[in-house]
């Protein structure tokens, strides 16, 4: 394919129309196109997100009904205990819940399926700078898949050490068996899959965007996938790092994280350097889950309120910024490890400063809907939903930012209710709000939005309910991973309050499975789409729904910036095209571009 | 496939998902009923004190466990206030939202109001809202936050982590291990690692209004070794040894509870905090040293070593 190309300096220029494929297996097995990957991380990550989410189900049952056998499948699962989940089932249980949902379902999902859907789309571009590349990077995820599901049949069962997997506990002698090194090797594959796309990501961005695309004018989608990408490709090594060593302490008898009586004579090993190594990646990886939602979120809010982004390079720069700090504050995972306490003084400071740019984009999202025309449907209530789960999430941070406040509460589940409501609320409504956005550019039909309104109520409340129920109890004291906190005589009445929760997350099981209802009803019988059913003028509107393998007729050229709704002198639509030349309105192309 | 026909599918789904729910919670009575000796010896308390039910009110329930350290009564004011900053700005921003949502509803043929936010009266408010909610918030949390744990500009910087030392302060070393809580003192002759050292498993008793200092290392894994009623945790590590300290200005037994994963059974790692009058601690310490000294078993001395001695500093 290369060698036909001449090297050039604009690889603009160099998009020529492929023929398009042809056969099975080159259109949807094997694909090169983007928005077929795309499609393909969307049913991985589809998969993932239910065994994810039954998970979660059986964990709030067994906080809920404490020794009662978990209903209709617990005795086909644990026929030896009657149905009853046992103790060591339940690490294992939350452990590969957090895996699950984050590299298995937010990721494919938010990032695998959007990003290299719109990338391509929204800058005006063929497809990626990379696709083979682009196709390494899902079959790698598939893979790691395979080997994660496989590690649920290994005799010992499958990794139970917490998602955070730290040694010793997550060393040889304390967790025998194949269950956490497949983990392991599982996630090592799902860093490279994320390694690669985020080369692919960052480097279409740079070089592929159509002429009079600066990178002021590109949707707030992009900038969030975009940093997200930066962030990916800079730590996940880091986190790949920790791994390796972890496997290799398991699989060779290194001693890498071993310390105290279990390692080998004549060792100096320490379990806090993978605690470091960890949170170097972690604290940014919770960043790059967020950053996409929120570019999503301010081009949404826009796009609905009729109106452009309010401070639209403010938000800009705030992502940067953020991006840039998330990379200094991971020692407040770490308050607890004896660490010396200038530094938990430095990181305490360093994560407070994090809530300057955050509370400048969400001024900037209220600025947005303020006099706006808001249109109310599925996608502007996910995303006016988001702001309010963020709301509580961002502001609960806080809480745990302060090194004194971290102490007490450390490890409950006030910790779990913040971080559900930032990535668990947060993330997944703005994802849900993406499905619902961009299906008509996936699939050609709309979703249904009479069942998508009853979806948003029936995840919204729950959600809400369920992680400030989680909260309150953490502010107690009631800790996290436990499998029967009721022995313990301050959280024993914290019964009820877990009976709520988990009747909330039945319903919104129930409205996990509308929503995959609503997805795969309307592939077939949903109303047809026209090219631009949301009025809308990014780029990836300005082509067919859904494009054609090649995308655009021609490369087209950007007049306009992405959020010029309302404009005063258009005045028989409300809202511009990218690529519409209006006198007196859009700009003239520079020559350069 | 027509809206009809879609209305009548989504109302079958409705009622095989109230059904449903009505069979799951249905059969979770039935089984509590017929629940005799299902999961036998795992079978979990609910109740910590037998059936005597004492039934107390949401605000007594998720009231914060009553704090015995006068650095928890701090930590309990910074909760509070970026708690109330919290939820001033989160009010504020919901009724913000709704105002837009309900008044600037779309009408059609209606014009939302163009603007790219770029104006210089617009970054006078938002750089007037975004210091507002610096000073309010990070300014605030920043200042009582280090109230708590002592600033890093004033003397009593990280007094929390400052071990007290002195003739009158408890020393007691920790040891977790996979799944329980060991305790050693010193015993009368004020040493570590002699005859009379009392050992004691999920029990730490200490005098009232006395510092108590706390070297920890751990046997195996990690463990986090906190006091919800001193408002304190700090992990214990195979590779280092971490220092707590406390001091406790009430009588009454406390739960120790542990923090961090430790394997199956981290949530049966309870120990208990038994604070009693300094007369009866110092009768309790006697007692025990002798005992200890009178029972110790010389043949198998290595059941006394912990490997890591007490720190000076």
């Amino acid at each position: 394919m290369s060698s036909e190309h001449p090297v050039s300096n604009d690889p603009r220029a160099e998009q020529p129309i492929h023929h398009a494929p042809t056969s099975f297996i080159s259109k949807y097995i094997i694909s090169f196109d983007h928005k077929v990957i795309a499609k393909q991380f969307l049913f991985f990550g589809i998969f993932w997100t239910i065994i994810g989410i039954l998970m979660s189900v059986m964990i709030r049952w067994t906080q809920a009904y404490p020794g009662e056998a978990f209903p209709i499948i617990g005795q086909l699962i644990f026929p030896d205990t009657n149905g009853v989940i046992p103790p060591d089932t339940y690490t294992m249980l939350f452990t590969m819940h957090g895996t699950i949902m984050i590299f298995y379902s937010i990721t494919p999902i938010l990032i695998g399926c959007f990003g290299n859907l719109l990338i391509p789309l929204m800058i005006g571009a063929r497809d990626m700078l990379f696709p083979w590349l682009n196709t390494l990077s899902f079959w790698l995820i598939f893979l790691s898949g395979l080997v994660l599901l496989y590690s649920f049949f290994v005799p010992l069962g499958a990794s139970a050490v917490g998602w955070t997997s730290y040694p010793p506990l997550a060393s040889s002698p304390w967790s025998p068996g194949a269950g956490h090194s497949l983990w392991l090797f599982a996630l090592f594959l799902a860093g490279m899959s994320s390694i690669v796309g985020s080369i692919n990501y960052i480097s279409t961005v740079i070089r592929l965007r159509a002429p009079g695309m600066g990178f002021f004018d590109l949707p707030l989608t992009i900038w969030g996938l975009w940093l997200t990408a930066i962030l990916n490709a800079l730590f996940l090594p880091v986190l790949a790092s920790g791994l390796l060593l972890l496997l290799i302490d398991r699989m060779f008898g290194t001693a890498f994280f071993m310390a105290g009586a279990m390692a080998p004579q004549g060792t100096v090993g320490d379990p806090i350097l993978y605690q470091h190594l960890f949170w170097i990646f972690g604290h940014p990886e919770v960043y790059i889950i967020i950053l996409p939602a929120w570019g999503m979120v301010s081009d949404f809010l826009s796009f609905f309120a009729r109106k452009p982004a309010f401070g639209y390079k403010a938000t800009a720069w705030s992502l940067t910024a953020i991006t840039i700090l998330s990379t200094l504050v991971y020692g407040h995972h770490m308050f607890t490890t004896n660490m010396a306490p200038l530094l938990t003084s430095a990181f305490t400071t360093l994560t407070l400063l994090i809530s300057i740019p955050s509370a400048i984009f969400f001024i900037n999202w209220l600025g947005t809907l303020w006099r706006g025309n808001i249109q109310i449907n599925t996608v502007s209530l996910f995303s006016i939903g988001m702001l309010f789960t963020f709301g509580i999430g961002g502001l609960t941070g806080l809480h745990l930012a302060a090194v004194s406040t971290n102490l007490a509460l450390h490890n409950t589940y006030f910790v779990v209710g913040h971080f559900h409501l930032t990535m668990a609320s947060a993330a997944l409504l703005t994802t849900i709000a993406a499905t619902y956005f961009w299906f008509p550019k996936l699939f050609g039909r709309l979703m249904s939005e009479r069942i998508g309104k009853i979806h948003f109520w029936t995840t919204f409340i729950p959600l809400m309910v369920i992680f400030t129920g989680m909260m309150i109890m953490g502010y107690i004291g009631l800790p996290r991973r436990y499998y029967n906190p009721y022995e313990y005589e301050i959280f024993k009445d914290t019964l009820p309050m877990n009976k709520l929760l988990a009747f909330s997350v039945l319903v919104a099981f129930g409205s996990l499975l509308l929503f995959l209802f609503n997805i795969f009803w309307s592939m077939f019988f949903g109303k047809k789409a026209s090219d631009n059913p949301w009025n809308v003028g990014t780029l990836d509107w300005c082509t067919s729904s859904p494009p054609a393998v090649h995308n655009f007729d021609e490369i087209p050229k950007v007049y306009n910036g992405p959020h010029e709704y309302s404009h005063p002198k258009v005045k028989d639509k409300d809202f511009i095209y990218q690529n519409e030349y209006i006198e007196g309105v859009s700009r003239k192309l520079d020559e350069n571009a | 496939m027509s809206t009809v026909k879609l209305h009548l599918l989504f109302r079958i789904f409705l009622c095989l998902a109230g059904g449903g729910f009505f069979t799951i919670s249905s059969q979770a009575q039935t089984q509590k009923q017929m629940h005799q000796q299902n999961y036998g010896k795992e079978k979990p308390q609910v109740h910590a004190q037998g059936n005597k039910k004492v039934s107390r009110s949401f605000w007594d329930i998720y009231k914060t466990p009553k704090t015995i350290f006068k650095y928890g009564e701090e930590i309990d004011t910074a909760f509070f206030t970026i708690t109330a900053g919290g939820l001033f700005w989160y009010i504020l921003l919901s009724i913000l939202l709704l105002y837009f949502i309900i008044f600037n509803r779309y009408k059609k043929g209606r014009r939302a109001f163009y603007t790219h936010g770029t104006d210089k009266k617009y970054s006078k408010v938002k750089t007037f809202l975004d210091v507002a909610v610096f000073i309010s918030l990070d300014l605030v949390i920043w200042v009582f936050s280090f109230k708590a744990t002592g600033s890093p500009f004033g003397s009593d910087f990280g007094f929390i982590w400052k071990n007290p030392s002195g003739p009158d302060v408890v020393r007691v070393q920790v040891m977790p291990q996979q799944w329980a809580w060991n305790f050693r003192y010193p015993g009368e002759d004020k040493t570590f690692g002699t005859k009379d050292d009392i050992y004691t498993v999920n029990e730490l008793i200490v005098p009232k209004d006395k510092k108590v200092n706390l070297q920890l290392k751990s046997r195996d894994v990690i463990h986090g070794f906190w006091i919800p009623n001193v408002r304190m945790q700090i992990d214990a590590l195979p590779s280092q040894i971490s220092r707590m300290w406390f001091e406790a200005n009430q009588t009454g037994d406390f739960e120790i509870v542990c923090a961090h994963l430790c394997g199956t059974h981290h949530y049966k790692m309870k120990a208990f905090l038994k604070v009693v009058e300094e007369n009866e601690y110092t009768s309790w310490k006697a007692e025990m040293s002798s005992w200890a000294q009178a029972s110790y078993d010389q043949e198998n001395q290595k059941k006394y070593t912990w490997g890591w001695t007490w720190q000076k500093k």
